[in-house]
């Protein structure tokens, strides 16, 4: 399984790896804090999971949504920001999960299973 | 399979009933104003071992929290799907903490819930149509006496004639027929006149209404004064036997539609088959 963490702000995407890393199994996690690099990996390669923040420069967590989703309508999408602003709009934009900051571990976990099932 | 919708407003909730009814017509639509029935209903399936595999819920509903309703829901039928219906906004990221599969504002239509759909595994429009089809289908037993079968029950046709009209159809193998070689097949000794081509085309008529009844006319094809059976459709032994299915092969023990007498030219055929594959 393919895990991107996409967040321009350091620390969270480092928290965010930390919780994936002791979740244990087995996965390749890539960590991206320029988005736009983020989408061009998402073409380029096969994204079984999204965790990604809302509000970035260049490339928004919408658009890397819509990226990937147009590629594989089945991979898990997780926002994960300050506000819950983006939640209505996350519905539409067929988002699977969304967590506020600063992200609890289980809540992560929960979301890894459901992947994993 | 089960679907639910609770709502207190009347109206929207049988709006949203006949769009579910539509969409998934072979399968169980209840609606409910009421949450306590709801969850009853809900408990009851369980106990009956059906199963819950959607519930729409409003969530202006007084009463009970609709969060809370969800709760209830979970508790019952852990796997069960839940989605939102509201014309607020301001319950999204609460509905994305209960894992609910969807959130729909009103005012609902056919398309916004198709949208949710296309994106619940299993549930798309084309897997839904795939799983109708595969309920349907039609099941065609030549070795012995010639039965036909839809899903596991026998398909009763009116007259026993439309029935042997269905069974030369499969004999011919998808190769077209018209009305006089039907007749003559069905009344062997009978001169070719009009009235017995006004009894032939009524006994056609009789197969293809039987089949439509199930859902099922689209494993023939009719024109004027040709009619054939649509192989690919069907799914039978003597087919699987000239494909090479081997359970199929192992299954002729030398009679084939045996109620017919003009199916004999076959069955002398099948013998031999099975003679030369010794």
């Amino acid at each position: 399984m393919v895990i991107l963490v996409v967040d321009s702000d350091s620390d969270s995407a480092a928290n965010l790896k930390r919780c994936i890393k002791s979740w244990g199994k087995d996965v390749e996690l890539k960590v991206f804090s320029d988005s736009s690099l983020a989408l061009e990996y998402i073409k380029k390669h096969e994204v079984n999971m999204l965790f990604t923040e809302v509000n970035m420069h260049a490339v928004s967590g919408f658009a890397l949504t819509k990226c990937l989703k147009e590629k594989t309508p089945n991979a898990y999408v997780v926002f994960v920001t300050q506000s819950e602003e983006y939640a209505m709009h996350a519905w539409e934009a067929h988002v699977n999960g969304y967590l506020l900051k600063p992200v609890d571990s289980k809540r992560v976990q929960a979301k890894l299973d459901c992947v994993s099932k | 399979m089960n679907l639910i919708v609770v709502d207190d407003e009347k109206l929207a909730m049988q709006h949203l009933m006949r769009i579910l009814e539509k969409m998934f017509p072979q399968d169980c639509v209840k609606g409910f104003t009421d949450q306590e029935e709801a969850l009853s209903y809900a408990n009851e399936l369980k106990e009956n071992g059906g199963s819950l595999e959607f519930a729409f819920l409003d969530i202006e509903m007084y009463g009970m929290s609709v969060i809370e309703l969800a709760r209830q829901f979970k508790e019952i039928t852990p796997a069960v799907k839940i989605l939102f219906v509201t014309g607020h906004d301001n319950y999204a990221l609460e509905a994305f903490r209960l894992h609910a599969r969807g959130y729909i504002l009103k005012p609902v239509t056919k398309e916004l819930i198709e949208e949710e759909l296309q994106n619940i595994e299993g549930f798309s429009k084309e897997e839904r149509e795939l799983r109708m089809q595969e309920k349907k289908q039609i099941v065609v037993k030549t070795f012995g006496n010639f039965d036909v079968y839809v899903g596991d029950e026998p398909l009763q046709f009116p007259r026993s004639k439309a029935k042997e009209l269905f069974a030369f159809l499969v004999d011919k193998k998808g190769t077209g027929v018209n009305t006089a070689e039907i007749s003559s097949v069905l009344w062997e000794d009978k001169a070719y006149d009009r009235n017995l081509r006004s009894q032939t085309q009524t006994v056609i008529s009789q197969m293809i209404r039987t089949l439509k009844a199930e859902g099922l006319e689209d494993c023939i094809v009719k024109k004027w004064n040709y009619l054939a059976l649509e192989p690919a459709k069907i799914d039978c032994d003597y087919y699987k036997f000239l494909a090479g299915d081997v359970s199929a092969i192992n299954s002729y023990t030398g009679e084939y539609m045996s109620n017919y007498s003009w199916a004999e030219f076959t069955t002398a055929f099948l013998d031999e088959s099975l003679y030369n594959r010794k």
